[in-house]
């Protein structure tokens, strides 16, 4: 049995698919590009895949990542080529590797980087990057809601940036836009949003017009991609 | 274009924003410059289940080969995003190049049920154009519709600028091609609606008027124009091995009700069950070879991935050759973990080998539906299931390890007694003994039999049409009974709502005089009346009694069979004389062959349609 790990984009409207539904996407793309994927043995065999940190609604990425067990070795580049051919337009599979680390793909992403996008006429740059200073040295505490699942009521939890944000430095684009370079924690024990994130910002007294996301890279316990 | 940056905030906000979006695989984009007609495929219903119909995929695929036409999608917008859409000035758009569907040429609508008809309204109002044909200027797009409701066409009749009927791949073909003379020729709407019924299969509402007698009764219909044909002819493909089919499908991103590639494997029906209006509607019964069919299904696992093949059709055990397609198509896709699933079997010992090969893996519930409970009943139908035939296979089934068992019957079917009725318990508690009735080692899993009690709705062109149907007291009577009587752990049961049945019923039935109350009932408030959170009856009440329509004089009267029908200037081929003695037969529990044992000479073969029957 051989793992790949593939390093794929997921771009424009594609942001609107929920991450369950991306798995489904991945797995029919494989039948599309008739690839020897391994099945679970049983009743009812299902591919076997799994994926790097979840990505939340509405932000795209150029960094994702999924890993996919194969029968039989597929050269890494014909791999890449029929898995292209049969993707929708706006996702694309930059590059695989074969995998043999012990580690699964999800605890391999430890960070994620990110570019927001901030459209705002009253944004100072100098004032947001000491806020932003405040956020990773002492942290900024905010309060998250979350829905119960078991007894479906809201929770509200507390939370300190400081534990979540890595980097974060913004950048004067033009007049009222600004780009701010940022990397998350993704932890099984924390992780921030791209929409947490503003809320923070909006709840500090930064007036936030409009923005957007793109995630730029899930990134190793180095800081490093996971693929190239 | 509309708004996208606006929209793309507020999508965030909506349930499933997958819904909105198109981009899917195997989405057709064209280049607007070289394009003649722009054409948007709708569906009056949400995008899960619009995506899951087999003819909008078949249509789709087969406007956009044509190169000045492209054909986009578009779906009822589900009530949060209706209303994002309203509070933010977003008409509703195709999916495909996002533009407002006000920009078309043609926008298309597929009637499958009656109780989407207010969401035609729906979408074209939130089109920003006006649901009457008579308030809509040239500038207009042309509002067509077509599908199994449009063979009853008046409740439409002064929304819809032309239907459709009948088998739309060349009729569609034909239409649009008119249409792209009539923008080349600068032809006013007028002079198109004039030259486009001369095509078969196409009629013009507006063309025609009808008068009525004092009793409410249909006196005449009076054409308007001279060029208006006196009788519309249903269109019929007859060379259905060769028709076009799609070698792909768009994949959704979201889970739709049928998640999977659809082959249609054969049309129509040779069983002739006097309830179904498919089974006269799509006449005569025509199949594709086997060679066709595993080329198709090669074609579209290819090109989707899905995991799963369905043969579909109104009665799929009926082609000739199922035993060896299902084994070629068996053997071919096993490596590949495809499965094969074929959900309208007539159970009996042939097809329930086939059954067994192709659930080998996984073991899903069976269905059965006998309609009706008594023998009578079911020669009354002409469903040609003796009670021997039901239980044989559940027996059989049970023996080969099943559990759960799905029985469909129909309540307030013609002639129906109390015995009748209580007969669909007696047959529900023979299938669970049967269950234990054998030896105790042989008895595994948790057995569970579900019975499913609908109203019966008469249609147009069925033996049934001019039957009254149950009032709602009548319905609740039977249904009630039955929730009383079956009281077995085992054995659950459940019916749909009468209430549902009967507005359904008004419509299938309708003259143009309904047309105002669904104008009016969808101005307040009504849509997506088949489903039961959205469905306002009191609403539909009020408004007959508004308008001043008798809603009982459309469901539970009865007709002579010499009355005028709404429907009678449409010919489908299966002549009235036919029903009439079809209709006789059943009063008289009298069973009737089906095609495959005996021709009943239904007509198909007479008319200009000539020779489509090869069963003759
Ligand atoms: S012509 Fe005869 S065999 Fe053909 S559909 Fe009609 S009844 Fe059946």
């Amino acid at each position: 049995m051989y793992s790949v790990i593939c390093k794929y984009t997921k771009m424009g409207d594609l942001k609107f698919i929920s991450h369950l539904d991306i798995l489904r996407l991945m797995q029919r793309a494989v039948n599309r590009a008739k690839l020897p994927a391994k099945y679970s043995e049983g009743f009812n065999p299902h591919m076997k895949t799994s994926f790097g940190y979840p990505l939340s609604l509405g932000v795209e990425s150029l960094g994702e990542y999924f890993e996919l067990q194969l029968v039989e070795k597929v050269e890494i580049n014909k791999l890449i080529v029929d898995l292209n051919a049969v993707m929708p337009n706006k996702m694309k599979i930059l590059n695989a590797v074969y995998y043999d680390g012990k580690e699964s793909l999800m605890s391999l992403c430890k960070y994620a980087e990110y570019l927001i996008n901030i459209e705002s006429t009253k944004i100072n740059t100098v004032e947001l990057n000491k806020l932003l200073n405040v956020m990773i040295n002492e942290g900024v505490i905010f309060t998250k809601e979350k829905r119960n699942k078991a007894k479906k009521k809201i929770v509200k939890k507390e939370i300190n940036t400081k534990n979540l944000i890595h980097f974060a430095q913004a950048k004067t684009v033009n007049e009222n836009k600004i780009i701010i370079e940022v990397v998350f924690k993704t932890s099984a024990d924390g992780s921030m949003k791209a929409s947490d994130f503003i809320k923070v910002l909006e709840e500090n007294n930064i007036v936030v017009d409009y923005f957007n996301a793109l995630k730029v890279e899930s990134l190793n316990a180095d800081l490093k991609p996971i693929i190239e | 274009m509309i708004n996208t940056k606006k929209l793309d905030k507020l999508l965030l906000k909506a349930e499933k924003p997958a819904r909105y979006i198109g981009s899917e695989l195997n989405e057709i984009v064209k280049n607007k410059v070289d394009i003649d007609v722009r054409f948007a495929f709708a569906f009056p219903d949400v995008y899960e289940v619009g995506m899951s119909h087999t003819g909008m995929h078949i249509l789709y695929n087969l406007l956009n080969e044509q190169e000045n036409i492209w054909c986009e999608r578009v779906f009822a917008p589900w009530v949060d995003m209706e209303n994002i859409m309203r509070e933010n000035d977003i008409p509703l758009y195709a999916l495909e190049s996002k533009d407002e569907l006000k920009e078309f040429d043609i926008i298309g609508f597929t009637l499958q049920y009656e109780m989407s008809f207010t969401n035609v309204l729906n979408m074209l109002d939130l089109a920003n154009i006006p649901v009457r044909s008579s308030d809509r200027d040239d500038s207009m797009p042309l509002i067509i519709a077509g599908g199994p409701c449009s063979s009853n066409p008046e409740p439409l009749y002064n929304v819809i600028d032309i239907f459709v009927m009948g088998e739309a791949e060349e009729v569609i073909l034909e239409l649009s091609n008119l249409y792209a003379e009539k923008k080349k020729n600068n032809l006013t709407k007028d002079e198109f609606l004039e030259r486009a019924c001369h095509i078969e299969g196409i009629y013009v509402p507006k063309f025609y008027d009808v008068v009525y007698n004092e009793d409410n009764t249909i006196k005449e219909r009076v054409i308007l124009n001279e060029n208006a044909p006196k009788i519309v002819k249903r269109r019929i493909i007859k060379d259905f091995d060769n028709i076009y089919y799609p070698k792909k499908m768009i994949v959704p991103y979201i889970n739709t009700v049928h998640d999977r590639v659809v082959l249609e494997i054969l049309r129509g029906c040779i069983r002739g069950c006097r309830f179904c209006q498919a089974g006269m509607l799509y006449r005569p019964f025509r199949e594709k070879k086997v060679d066709t069919l595993v080329k198709q299904a090669e074609n579209l696992i290819d090109a989707t991935g899905h995991e799963e093949l369905t043969l579909a059709s109104l009665s799929s055990s009926d082609h000739s050759c199922i035993c060896d397609l299902s084994t070629q198509l068996l053997e071919k896709y096993e490596k590949r973990k495809i499965g094969i699933s074929l959900p309208s079997l007539r159970l009996d010992s042939i097809t329930f080998d086939l059954i067994e090969k192709l659930q080998e893996v996984k073991k899903s519930g069976l269905t059965f539906a006998p309609e009706a409970g008594t023998q009578r009943m079911r020669d009354v139908i002409n469903k040609n299931l003796t009670e021997e035939q039901i239980l044989n296979p559940v027996k059989t089934a049970f023996d080969l390890g099943w559990s759960t068992v799905k029985l469909y019957f129909m309540i307030g079917l013609p002639t129906e007694t109390t015995e009748d009725v209580m007969a669909i318990k007696d047959l529900a508690y023979k299938v669970k003994d049967l269950f234990f009735d054998r030896p105790k080692e042989d008895i595994k899993g948790n057995l569970r039999v579900t019975v499913s009690a609908a109203c019966f709705v008469p249609k147009p062109f069925t033996p049934f049409q001019w039957v009254a149907q149950n009032t709602m007291e009548e319905f609740y009577d039977k249904a009630k009974m039955l929730d009383r009587e079956i009281r077995d752990k085992k054995v659950v049961y459940n019916y749909h709502a009468p209430k549902t049945s009967y507005i359904e019923a008004v419509f299938a039935r309708g003259d143009r005089k309904v047309a105002d109350v669904l104008i009016k009932a969808w101005e307040k408030g009504c849509k997506f009346d088949g489903w039961n959170e959205w469905f306002k009856f009191n609403t539909w009440m009020e408004t007959f009694e508004e308008i001043g329509v008798d809603p009982d004089f459309y469901a539970t009267r009865r007709r002579e069979t010499t009355e005028n029908l709404p429907w009678d200037f449409i010919d489908i081929g299966v002549e009235k004389s036919f029903l009439i003695k079809e209709y006789e037969q059943s009063l008289n529990a009298c069973t009737t062959p089906n095609c495959k044992e005996k021709c009943s000479n239904c007509g198909i073969n007479k008319k200009k349609i000539g020779g489509v029957c090869t069963r003759v």
